[in-house]
């Protein structure tokens, strides 16, 4: 097993050195230079070239492409990722304060998409084609297309805006305070949403074929409760292709806090990366985009593993 | 029922002059915001445009990216889906790991980062939501290769000396269509919500374009006492988007049907 977990870690390892890698040739291509950015050609400040080179120069920008490269690696290794452009702080420390702000969104939303797809996939597919069943399957449908920051501007309207039940944007104190909670309820709903659709039909279909199976009629013989052969015997078994499914919603979920932060302005790393992609601020988008997908990684991880450990017909080899 | 609607919106698409009741560019301060009515049926926007008829123009933006997209996402994915699986070997290592480098990245990350990549606008969005695809058609050609490659017809064609391109395209790719088509569909489906989410974050088709995502963006200041800004456009998206998701669905069940 041991063997198996330093394997994909080492893969993990080569995964993120590639992404590191296109991220950073792909915003050599973007047009326009970051401290062009940060000092407009026109705006009279009556900038000299020779201030506009000392700045390239401290930031790296004067030295080739490759060379950069290479500078950026090694100071990767050191966990350094450079000084953000616009604000001249260190990248690493404010993605360190930002990232549990993403966390915790991103956990709520995974949890929302869970108390909601579970059940509701489960009673779908024990009532195969009852009004409930159609219902669901609607309601599945729908969560897919929704546009997530239409919904959560639908959300703002209603609850924010209308009824003034719950604040419309922003993150306050800890989760764990009654006006941490309420903040963090549309955002956590509207980013569930994008996962709760898929993750209900994946549900309904292993719940449907694991029902099918000999041993669910065995378990029913020897007398069992229709609720114990259910829930012990089929759901243990549905629940193993949704836990692979689940680690790559964690994804779509991460990807997604882009767009949910922006919407709510919810201080997280999505919104830290818009912020950097709008002022050309290379180091920021690089830093951001590495964070977001370092998440992804290790959660892909973690699922192999426990996939591994759930089923025992996988093996680690 | 999903086939008619989208032809509905091809044909909305392709139409929308005809179709749409006020020219989508121009505004007129002494309409702005107004409610619907018999004059605007979807009312107007902030600056006094109608904004049915820039939902009906703003279909034929969406459909062109989603099908030019479609097309650069098909095109290089199936054939680094059909090299990879039907070489192996050195070429498939390198082609798969790529592929999986690419799909790491969670979500719409890789598409933002390449539309901000390439400056925004329609020919950004369009490379961006393309190369979005990619991963995903190269994984399921690859998968279908390897399962067609081993057939006997694959075996006979090899035998009697066919050259290898010709056995990708007329025996290989010609075998495999079903899933491919399914799958473009329901990517139809994700480019059009894509497109929506790359102008909604600013990093998409830039203004005054009557692009919906960009449509909702702009006019969110207003929502609070003008709702009907953010409504019809957003409802734009989430209707294209279903008609899309109903339709590769029903073409599943209809291949796997034939299979079986």
């Amino acid at each position: 097993m041991w063997g198996y977990i330093v394997r994909r870690l080492l893969t993990g390892v080569l995964v993120l050195f590639g992404v590191v890698t296109i991220v950073f040739f792909s915003l050599q291509l973007a047009p326009g230079d970051p401290i062009s950015m940060l000092i407009p050609a026109e705006s009279g400040s009556g900038t000299s070239g020779e201030v506009v080179a000392a700045l390239r120069a401290k930031y790296g920008l004067d030295k080739p492409v490759f060379i950069q490269y290479l500078v950026y690696l090694k100071n990767l290794v050191r966990l350094d990722l450079g000084q953000s452009i616009s604000t001249d702080r260190p990248v690493a420390e404010a993605l360190l304060s930002r990232y549990p702000a993403t966390l915790e969104l991103t956990i709520c939303g995974l949890l929302v998409a869970v108390l909601i797809a579970l059940p509701v996939g489960i009673i779908s597919a024990v009532r195969q084609n009852s009004v409930l069943d159609n219902i669901s399957r609607v309601l599945a449908l729908a969560t897919t297309s929704i546009p997530s920051f239409w919904l959560g501007l639908l959300l703002m309207l209603l609850f924010s805006l209308q009824l003034r039940w719950l604040p419309a944007s922003g993150r306050v104190g800890s989760l764990w305070s009654w006006d941490g909670l309420k903040h963090i309820i549309m955002p956590a709903v509207t980013l569930g949403a994008m996962a709760t659709g898929i993750l209900m039909r994946l549900v309904r279909s292993a719940m449907l074929e694991v029902l099918r199976a000999d041993y669910l009629n065995t378990a029913r013989a020897k007398g069992l409760r229709e609720r114990t052969v259910v829930y012990r015997h089929a759901l243990r078994n549905a629940l193993i292709p949704v836990i692979t499914v689940l680690g790559l919603q964690v994804g779509t979920l991460l990807g997604g806090t882009v767009v949910i932060e922006t919407v709510f302005a919810w201080p997280g790393i999505g919104r830290y990366v818009i912020w950097g992609i709008m002022g050309k601020d290379f180091p920021v988008v690089q830093g951001g985009v590495l964070a977001l997908t370092l998440g992804f990684v290790i959660v892909n991880i973690l699922v192999d593993i426990i996939y591994c450990a759930v089923d025992p017909r996988v093996s680690y080899s | 029922m999903s086939s008619v609607l989208a032809l509905l919106i091809l044909f909305v698409a392709i139409f929308a002059p005809q179709i749409a009741p006020y020219d989508p560019s121009i505004g007129n301060y002494r309409t702005m915001l107004q409610p619907p009515s018999h004059a605007h049926l979807f009312g107007t926007d902030e600056l006094g445009r109608d904004i049915l008829s820039r939902v009906v123009y703003g279909t034929r933006i969406t459909i062109t990216i989603g099908i030019t997209a479609l097309l650069v996402g098909l095109t290089i994915g199936v054939t680094i889906g059909l090299l990879t699986g039907y070489f192996g070997g050195v070429v498939d290592l390198v082609g798969m790991r790529f592929i999986d480098i690419l799909l790491s990245f969670p979500g719409i990350l890789l598409a933002i980062l390449i539309s901000s990549t390439f400056g925004g606008g329609l020919l950004p969005v369009i490379i961006a939501i393309g190369l979005y695809s990619v991963p995903t058609f190269a994984r399921i050609t690859r998968g279908s290769v390897l399962v067609t490659r081993e057939k006997g017809f694959v075996e006979a064609a090899r035998a009697i000396g066919a050259s290898t391109p010709r056995i990708l395209v007329r025996h290989v790719l010609s075998n495999i269509q079903g899933p491919i088509v399914v799958y473009a569909t329901l990517r139809m489906a994700s480019a059009v919500l894509t497109t929506a989410f790359l102008s909604f974050l600013g990093v998409g088709v830039a203004p005054p374009a009557p692009e919906w995502g960009l449509m909702v963006n702009t006019a969110r200041d207003f929502m609070r006492d003008a709702p009907h800004v953010i409504l019809f456009p957003g409802m734009a998206i989430f209707i294209t988007v279903l008609v899309f998701n109903l339709l590769g669905d029903g073409l599943r069940d209809l291949f796997d049907v034939q299979q079986q």
